[in-house]
């Protein structure tokens, strides 16, 4: 039990069935502090679900995760939401900023929905350190795709998860801002002490990451 | 960021879609609120005229307009009674008091009715300064005449035939102002008062003294002939002299079933009962409020389908900025709660700007009736149904929200977050 304490995610005999196909298999899986992971494998092989499933977005047909050392599996669905919002930060693909409030305003709404205080300097120093506090005011569709993503990463840093989901963060980029998104993701994470699992298909990642988690196409 | 913030920042992003539904609840709410506030003040208002007469006795014709011209004076009167029956009548032990009302002149479209003080007394109306008619050609003015045409004492006017302005001019006998009334908030604010015998005399007939000592002169303050702008010869009319009206205050509650009738039919009088009439004449009002009433709710309905309309169409393209608040730790309660506040606030707000406006739009309207019509309509006073207009135009909001809500409140984060 003492070894599994310093596990931050743990997956073990995970299958996920949605409409009489599965859609995801995962026998066991372990992530300590600290660690960069990459979720690896072509589309439809279950990367997304298993994210979805780490978040507890998703509940799995079978198995247990546990995350932070809680199971989430056991936990009410209200808990499970506040646990996701204070635990797990998020990048999502399309990045999702809520369109109606300005850059902090996201920033402070995160911190809201998780149920912490709303704190202004916080999020101020967050987005000065991924260098976008001069958009801090900036309504989504003012950005550039690049502060954009920023924007969207400084959302998810917030509330100081201990673990950070990213789904597919460089596939719509080229080689060089691919590059930058994931130096600050690694690095952001690494300055929190944040575990970090990116998913995706982008083989140019490959190097970056010596932790990785292939998962097999489905037939 | 709680919801309220939240939510205006959403309705500020889609500024048409609030502003056109803010609209059509508020016109919804404004005219309820102008109806309500129409209809209340225009009954308290006719209550408060009617004072406590219990029956006017005029010429035969309709007791609505008899009721109308005498009481309210808003009408034409229906003709003139010979002073002999009225003076009859008076004398009837089931009456305990009967007001002359002489009517015919107005100025500046005030009317000037000839009475006795105790017409005063009906309205409990008080010197403000100066004092009552007592020699002829003497008059006391209410207040609303006074402030209105700026007159004081010892003013003349000279009275026009006709109850509108513009009628022909009595030159020769000017009326001179002997006293104000003090505001009473009735009729007797908006009318020039003097003696019966005045009338008479300003219409060249009789000598200017007491109707009751002088039965024998004629012809009608209403329907004379030209030569009245040379007043004085007192001429007496073989017809004898006649009155416009008589409100009559009975002794013993029997009177109001027995003496209306024996009036109608034994005399060439008429009687008409106040309360009566002022209920059928609520009827015939309230039906024209009730279809506008009706009206205002079609326009509160569309405004809540047009609420509704725009919380579903947003919920849509909002699918994914709700799956996003939940992926940041909002609950299932929390996401509906935000879609319910956002009814809530465009209901509250839409009723806000309705009440202002109602009441506005009265105030404004009050002006125009007041100068066109003499009706008062005053936008300044809060009328009790408003409450729970407020409450229904709220609720309207958030059932307009409702569907919305549950709809988001059953969305799959994993699912819509997977297509996005």
């Amino acid at each position: 039990m003492e070894r599994m304490a310093a596990a931050m995610i743990e997956v073990s005999d995970l299958c996920h069935v949605y409409d009489g196909q599965t859609v995801l298999e995962l026998g066991h899986w372990q992530v300590a502090e600290g660690e960069q992971w990459l979720l690896l494998g072509p589309s439809g092989c279950g990367k997304t679900t298993l994210l979805h499933i780490l978040a507890g977005a998703l509940t799995p047909t079978r198995g247990r995760v546990r995350l932070a050392g809680a199971d989430l599996s056991a936990m009410s669905p209200g808990a499970r939401d506040l646990y996701r919002g204070r635990t797990i930060g998020i990048v999502f693909q399309r990045l999702h900023l809520i369109s109606a409030l300005d850059v902090v305003g996201n920033l402070i709404l995160a911190q809201r929905l998780a149920g912490l205080a709303v704190d202004r300097a916080r999020a101020l120093e967050v987005l000065s350190a991924l260098a976008i506090a001069d958009r801090a005011h900036a309504f989504p569709h003012q950005l550039s795709y690049g502060q954009a993503q920023r924007a969207a990463l400084a959302r998810a840093l917030i509330n100081r998860p201990r673990v950070i989901l990213a789904d597919e963060p460089t596939s719509n980029l080229d080689d060089d801002n691919a590059e930058r998104v994931i130096d600050l993701m690694t690095g952001q994470a690494r300055a929190h002490g944040s575990v970090l699992v990116v998913a995706t298909h982008d083989r140019r990642l490959r190097e970056r990451f010596p932790q990785r988690l292939e998962l097999a196409a489905k037939p | 960021m709680n919801a309220l913030v939240l939510a205006l920042a959403y309705l500020r992003a889609k500024p048409l879609h609030t502003v056109l539904n803010l609209m059509l609840l508020a016109l919804g709410t404004a005219t309820i609120v102008l109806l309500l506030l129409f209809g209340e003040q225009l009954e308290s208002r006719l209550t408060r005229d009617a004072g406590d007469i219990d029956m006017v006795v005029g010429a035969k014709g309709s007791p609505m307009q008899l009721i109308l011209s005498a009481l309210f004076h808003a009408d034409v009167p229906t003709g003139n009674i010979p002073l002999s029956e009225a003076e009859a009548l008076r004398a009837n032990p089931m009456v305990a008091s009967a007001v002359p009302l002489a009517l015919g002149d107005n100025f500046r479209g005030y009317r000037i009715v000839g009475t006795t003080p105790d017409y005063v007394a009906l309205y409990g109306g008080a010197l403000a300064e100066g004092g009552l008619w007592a020699a002829p050609l003497e008059a006391t003015v209410g207040a609303v005449v006074a402030a209105e045409l700026g007159l004081r004492l010892g003013d003349r006017l000279v009275g026009a035939h006709g109850l509108g302005e513009g009628g022909m001019a009595h030159g020769a006998t000017p009326y001179q102002v002997v006293g104000v009334l003090g505001p009473t908030g009735t009729v007797l604010d908006r009318l020039i008062l003097t003696s019966v015998a005045s009338v008479w005399a300003v219409h060249g007939l009789a000598p200017a003294h007491d109707p009751n000592e002088e039965p024998d002169a004629h012809d009608q303050p209403e329907a004379h002939d030209p030569p009245e702008t040379n007043p004085a010869p007192a001429t007496a009319p073989p017809g004898g002299l006649e009155i416009t009206a008589l409100l009559v205050k009975f002794s013993t509650p029997v009177a109001a079933t027995s003496l209306p009738r024996a009036i109608n039919q034994q005399t060439r009088m008429q009687a008409a009962l106040p309360g009566y009439e002022i209920a059928r004449l609520l009827r015939l009002v309230g039906f024209g409020i009730e279809a506008f009433r009706a009206f205002a709710l079609v326009l509160v309905v569309s405004a809540a389908v047009g609420i509704f309309a725009a919380l579903y169409s947003a919920l849509s393209e909002r699918r994914y900025d709700l799956a996003v608040m939940r992926a940041l730790g909002a609950t299932r309660l929390r996401i509906v709660w935000q879609i319910l506040v956002e009814g809530l606030l465009l209901g509250g707000a839409g009723a806000a700007i309705g009440l202002v406006l109602g009441h506005g739009v009265a105030q404004l309207a009050g002006g125009w009736l007041w100068r066109e019509h003499q009706i008062a309509l005053s936008g300044w006073t809060w009328v009790a149904g408003e409450g729970w207009l407020l409450a229904m135009a709220v609720s309207v909001g958030m059932i307009a929200a409702l569907l919305p809500a549950w709809q988001a409140y059953r969305i799959d984060i994993s699912q819509t977050l997977a297509q996005g």
